[in-house]
This record gives C-alpha cells, structure tokens and sequence, in this order.
C-alpha cells in the first residue's frame, strides 16, 4: 500500500496499481525504492481532489497506460474525437471549480487519460456555442477595445457568405 | 483621452477575466482544450465536413484577449490549411510546424502566388490532400510541389484526368517522400518506378480501364509495400486481363501480405476478375474483406447462367485465404433496391475476440445463390449461426427461395445451432426454411435424415402470417429424430408491436370523440364528414390489431403447448426488426469516400 500526503494535511492510504496510474508517482516510488513506508506528499493537490482523481484511477485499474512517449499531436483522429465513455461522462460531472481542478490535478500527476477526459469535457461545453454563449458560460466578459473589435469584424467577414 | 480610457478599461475587464477559474489554467492546458474543439479529418481518405464546424472554433478568437492571444501564439493550433479557409492567416500562425494542406477541397480563389508560398513549405508536409482539377490546370499545379517532402506520412491526389496523360503522375516532390505511408490516387494509375514503397495504407480508384495495371505491374506494387494494413480498389486495380493470363489456370505468383487488416474492392467489372486477383494473394486471418458493386454481383453476364454465381467472387483455391477459414456465423440478406444501396460481400472478424462473419447483402437473383456452388466455394461447413432475410419474394426479382433451394443449403451446414429468419412482410418465406427443416424420409431401410442436427435455437419474425402450425409441426417432427437432449430448444418469436400505446391513444380519442358526438348531438349538426372518416379509420384499423393481438395469441399458446420444445418459447414485442444484416464497418471508409463523382475530398 502506498501512503499519498495532500496539500491539506491528510493522508490516503491506496494500493500501488491504482496509484501508478500516475506517472508522476510511479516515478516517485521507483526513485525511493519498493519498501518506503514515507507518505509520498502532493503539495499540488488538495484531498477533495486528490479523493476524486482516485475514484478515477481505480476505476481504470488495470487498464493498459499510454505509451510514454505518445505524441499526443499526431495520434489518429479516431482515438482524438470528443467522444467519453459513460462512466467518465458521469464521474467528470462536477461543478465547473472542480472540472478545472481535476484537469489541473491530472496535468501535475501525469494521468494522460484523465486530463484528456477534463479537456475533451471543457470542449464539449465550448463546441457549437457564440462567443458570448462561451463568455457567459465561463463568467468571461468582453474585454475588447471598440477598435478590437471592428478589427475582429473586419476579419470575420470572409466566414459570412458561407 | 476616450481612447486611453477605452484601454483602461479593457485592461480592468482583462484583469477580471484571468481571475475566472478557466483561465486559471496554463495556456498549455487551455490550448490542449481549443485543440480539442477543432474538428480533425482521419489521415487516410479524409472525408469532408463541409459544414460550418471545420472552421466554428475560430469564433474562440473572439472571446476575450487572453484567448485571442494564446490561439494566435500556438503553431500547433494553426496546422491543418484549408485553402478554403484564411490560407494566408494558417501558414502564417503555423510558424514551422508539422502541417497538414487540404488544398482544392473549396473552390476558393487561391492565387498563385499563395500556392506557391504553400507549394515551398514542402519541408514542413505532413499530409497533403490536394484536388488537382479545382485548378485551372491540374498538371500545373503537380508541377507547383517540386521540393522534396521528407516528412509526408500521407498524400492524397484527385484528379479527373483532365490534363493528365495516360494515367500517368507528374513529377512531385522529385519523388522524395521517404515517410509516405498513406496514399490515395484517382484516375492515376502510373508513376515513376520507386516512387510509392513501404506504404502502409492505399487507396485506388477511378482508374481508367484502358490504363490499368496488368496483374504482375500490380503485384510488383503490392511486392514494394510488405506491410500494408489497408487496401482500396474501387473501380481500379488489376482488372486488365495481359495477354497470356487465364482466369483457371493456377497463379504463377503469390503475394504475402500479413500486415493486411482489410481489403476492399468495389465495382470491378465482374467477380471472376476478382477471384482471379485473390488467388494471387496470401492473407491471414487478420483481414477482413469487402466486396461490392453491381457489376460483380448484380450484373447478367450474356455468356450464361452461371456467369452471375456468388460463387465465381472466390478462387476455387482459397487455401492461401487464412481469413476465410472458420467461418461461424453467416447473414444471408435478399432485399429490393429500393432499400439497398450497393449489393456487397464481406468476411469480417477476423479479430480473436469475435466470431469470423460472412455477410451477403443484395438482389440476389436465385440462379446466383445455387447452393451447390455457394458451398463450393464459401467455406461455410463450420457454421453455428445463420441469420436469413429476404424481402425480395414479391418483387420482379421474384424468383423465390423455396423449401428445396433451403434443404440443399442447409444440409452444407451440418453444425448450425441457430437459426433467424428475419421475415417481416415476406409472405411464405419463413413456411419455406421451416419446411426444409422438417426431417426427410429415406429408403424404408435408412431412418429419415435430419438437416442440421445440432439445430437448438430457432428465432423467427412474425407479422400476419406466423406459421406457427408449420413451426409445431417441424418441431415434433425434428423431436421424433433426435434424443431428448438435442431437441429445439429456445424458439424466439419477435413480434411486430402495433405500438400497445398508440391502440390505447386511439381508444381514447374514440372515447372522446364518441362523447362530444353524443354531447353535440342534440344541438347542431356540426360534425364534419372529415372526423367521421377519421374515426372509422381509426376503428377499422383498432379493430384489425385486435385481430392480430388475437391471432398472435393464439399462436401463442399453439407453440407454447408444444411439449417437443422442451426450452423456452419467447413472443417478444417491441425488438426492432430485421436488424444487424449488415457489418458494424459498413458502409467502409473506401466505399463512402468513393463513391461520389469526384470522391469525398
């Protein structure tokens, strides 16, 4: 079992396969050796995330990990449509101050799925919408110039007639 | 003094935006989520998205600053040109990365001078997907792309043929492409010697029938890429008969392709042609096939009859063909062509996971499903499932399956356990498979001999002509053959589902109707003859489902008293029927981005 410390103080005892979902720790635990009984601390990381990011790796215990040098630029667009499976769906239905804390959770302990599952989720949000749909949608307002703005309309006008 | 205001209070606003949770994240992360808002096109037969969604995601430029900003600093953003979108603004942004050029896609006012500016980042190619005639002049603008490109993984080229001679390629990237694994042609049916080798992925089609490849040019090319995983012949392809080559005579070469995961061949002239390609071949049992088009199985051929067999798709020596072997599971699909699009065969499943299928879906007339032939050819001998739909009985192409045509076919199926005949609105079709059930006499020595003894499930479509008598008397017939044990098992019947709760929405419209009749009846004749024959509408055809209901009941309990069933008998109502007839890849890539007159780029 491996002893996981979060920026609040507490501590997660989990076992080693749910938590070498993580690159980052699995990094860690090979660097201090098989029989450190030290708590592994993730000043990144606080306990209500750190509890959810669990849930998601061990749910996909098991599962074959991304090779480590996987180009995530050029890889097949099959694997790269915006398509979750159901379980993610539903695990990464959270509030937005969350969405973005499990992504950047994801990012800092390297689970390549689970930021792909945050980041294909935000997409989802933004697809189809106006800008001002997104602004709203993300508590963002307009903060263009009016002469921003007229150079913005200006640009946009090849898309018009299409 | 309002211009600097007008700054302040941009800035004030910025200020507020970076504060929001989104933009808490590091531009790596949010530019990993505008990337992901982009719609991507598949590196190999990239079919268009012509909607407004290849470009939507620009309107993110237009959120705020912060946004404006990162998107216009991430190369990587900016690396699928589109000469139809903003051409100049994507190599620009692009900066030096990988790019990926869909150019001729839009007829859009490309001038020259950008081609060329597009034509010099060869360098930087990664894919490029060029319709050549949306030019003036396509040779020209082969010509344009003259630099080597070192790291094309995929080209794809169309063209008509216009200003092309002899089928032949121009001159392109001095024919250094040493990366190029993926390569679409049309109508291209030559290049320089050396040019295309190590290709992992192609696709061919609309080649004029005059330029096409013998069948040794042919597998001099295939010779060059060992390792190809996909190949597309679609009105292309070896189809050209040299002048010794004999359609029986065995093949004088083979070629070994173990990498191959599918092949697909569409419209060829006829299907002997492509038994003649096949035997040429060796492939394992990792590739799944694809066949279709009229020509090769709709197609009368004047010489004779037999010309227009299935079976003539096959080589006669399918020893070479690993993924024919260990056939399970067979669909066997007649419908009209007023619902079929394109009449195919395919062999899939060639994975561990999944049985190996064999799918035939078409007008099949019966002089080309002479079982005798089909079970010289297709090594169906193991099959467990067969599923059968044919709604082809009452049209022109009426010459029917009848019970003698499925007594010879089933008995080339000695390990079938199960059985679907998908009937819905095919009068007299199930009566005919069921009746080729049925145990047939011998000699008054030999015990009657009983077609696919192991037979356990039968699963039938009803809708106003279940023969259920049929069924119960094939059942207790088949039960006298055979021990206990090996009886029919489950018998499911779906049941075509007159939507129950439409019945109760029509009772009750009926109600209501014949309550405001009675209501109104003593005041003004205000009921229109429109709502009278409403309402008899509604009452005849409320009155026919009762029927039905009554009928399929009866059946019903029939079937259901059958002690020689000794399992289970299902009436199941609201299963979605004649299903699944087809593979879970069909239609395939290479037959839709085909298909269309100048294909799908």
């Amino acid at each position: 079992m491996i002893v996981l410390k979060t920026s609040d103080n507490e501590t997660f005892t989990v076992e080693r396969d749910v938590a070498e979902r993580s690159v980052l720790i699995k990094n860690m635990l090979d660097d201090i050796g098989e029989n450190s009984e030290q708590a592994i601390p993730l000043p990144n990381v606080n306990s209500s995330v750190l509890k959810k990011v669990l849930e998601y790796c061990e749910h996909h215990r098991g599962e074959p990990l991304p090779a480590a040098d996987a180009d995530t630029s050029q890889d097949d667009t099959r694997k790269r449509t915006t398509d979750i499976s159901e379980w993610d769906q539903k695990f990464i239905t959270v509030d937005q101050e969350m969405l973005f804390e499990i992504i950047l959770a994801a990012n800092y302990l390297d689970i390549k799925s689970l930021l792909d599952v945050g980041c294909k989720t935000v997409a989802n949000m933004i697809k189809g919408k106006t800008p001002e749909e997104i602004r709203k949608l993300f508590n963002i307002v307009n903060d263009f110039t009016p002469e921003e703005e007229a150079q913005i309309k200006k640009e946009n006008e090849w898309a018009e007639d299409r | 003094m309002e211009k600097k205001l007008q700054i302040s209070v941009s800035l004030v606003r910025g200020v507020r935006n970076l504060l929001q949770p989104i933009n808490r994240l590091p531009p790596e992360l949010l530019t990993l989520i505008f990337r992901q808002t982009q719609s991507h096109l598949p590196d190999f037969l990239p079919i268009r998205d012509l909607s407004s969604s290849s470009w939507q995601w620009l309107s993110l430029l237009q959120v705020c600053r912060h946004w404006r900003g990162l998107i216009a600093s991430s190369p990587q953003l900016w690396s699928e040109l589109d000469s139809g979108i903003l051409p100049e603004r994507f190599l620009k942004r692009s900066s030096a990365v990988p790019l990926k050029a869909y150019l001729g896609l839009k007829l859009y006012n490309l001038s020259e001078d950008m081609l060329d500016s597009i034509a010099a980042q060869s360098m930087r190619f990664q894919e490029l997907h060029l319709d050549a005639d949306s030019w003036h002049s396509s040779a020209t603008i082969f010509h344009q792309f003259k630099c080597p490109a070192p790291i094309l993984t995929s080209l794809t080229l169309v063209t008509d043929g216009r200003d092309i001679v002899s089928g032949a390629l121009p001159q392109l990237f001095s024919g250094e492409m040493p990366s190029l694994r993926k390569l679409c042609l049309k109508h291209l049916t030559s290049w320089p010697k050396g040019y295309f080798q190590n290709l992992t992925h192609v696709c061919l089609y609309d080649q004029n029938e005059i330029t096409r490849p013998t069948m040794d040019e042919f597998l001099d090319f295939l010779s060059d890429s060992p390792f190809l995983e996909e190949l597309a012949l679609v009105r292309a392809g070896p189809t050209r008969m040299d002048g010794a080559a004999q359609f029986h005579s065995p093949p004088s070469r083979t070629v070994s392709l173990p990498h191959l995961r599918q092949l697909d061949i569409g419209e060829w002239p006829s299907a002997p042609l492509v038994a003649r390609f096949l035997s040429h071949l060796h492939l394992t049992a990792n590739t799944d096939m694809y066949f279709w088009g009229d020509g090769m199985l709709n197609a009368a051929q004047p010489d004779s009859e037999i010309a227009r067999s299935l079976a003539l798709l096959l080589p006669e020596d399918i020893s070479r063909l690993e993924n024919m072997r260990g056939i399970k599971k067979w669909y066997l699909a007649r419908q009209p062509r007023v619902i079929l699009d394109t009449p195919f065969i395919s062999v899939t499943g060639s994975a561990d996971d999944k049985d190996r299928t064999l799918y035939m879906y078409g007008t099949f007339s019966a002089s080309q499903l002479v079982p005798t032939q089909l079970l010289s050819r297709y090594p169906v001998s193991e099959v467990e499932c067969l599923t059968v739909r044919d709604s082809c009985m009452d049209t022109d192409n009426a010459n029917n399956l009848d019970v003698g045509f499925w007594r010879e076919l089933l008995q080339g199926l000695p390990k079938l356990k199960k059985l679907e005949v998908l009937a819905f609105r095919s009068i007299g079709f199930t009566r005919a498979i069921v009746g080729a059930l049925m145990p047939q006499s011998g000699t008054v020595a030999q015990q009657p001999s009983l077609p696919c003894s192991q037979l356990a499930s039968l699963t039938v479509e009803h809708d106003v002509s279940l023969p259920a008598y049929c069924i119960r008397t094939m059942a207790e017939a088949r039960a006298r053959c055979v021990p206990p044990a090996a009886r029919l098992e489950h018998l499911r019947v779906l049941v075509f589902d007159p939507n129950p709760q439409n019945v109760r929405q029509r009772r009750r419209r009926l109600r209501s109707m014949s309550i405001s009749e009675a209501g109104s009846s003593t005041g003004s004749n205000s009921d229109s003859d429109e709502t009278e024959d409403i309402g008899f509408e509604n009452e005849a055809r409320t009155r026919e489902e009762e029927e039905y209901r009554m009928h399929t009941e009866d059946d019903r309990r029939l079937l259901e008293e059958c002690v020689e069933i000794p399992g289970e008998v299902k009436f199941e109502y609201g299963v979605p029927l004649s299903v699944g007839l087809v593979p879970d890849a069909w239609p395939t890539a290479a037959y839709n981005f085909t298909r269309g007159r100048r294909g799908a780029l």
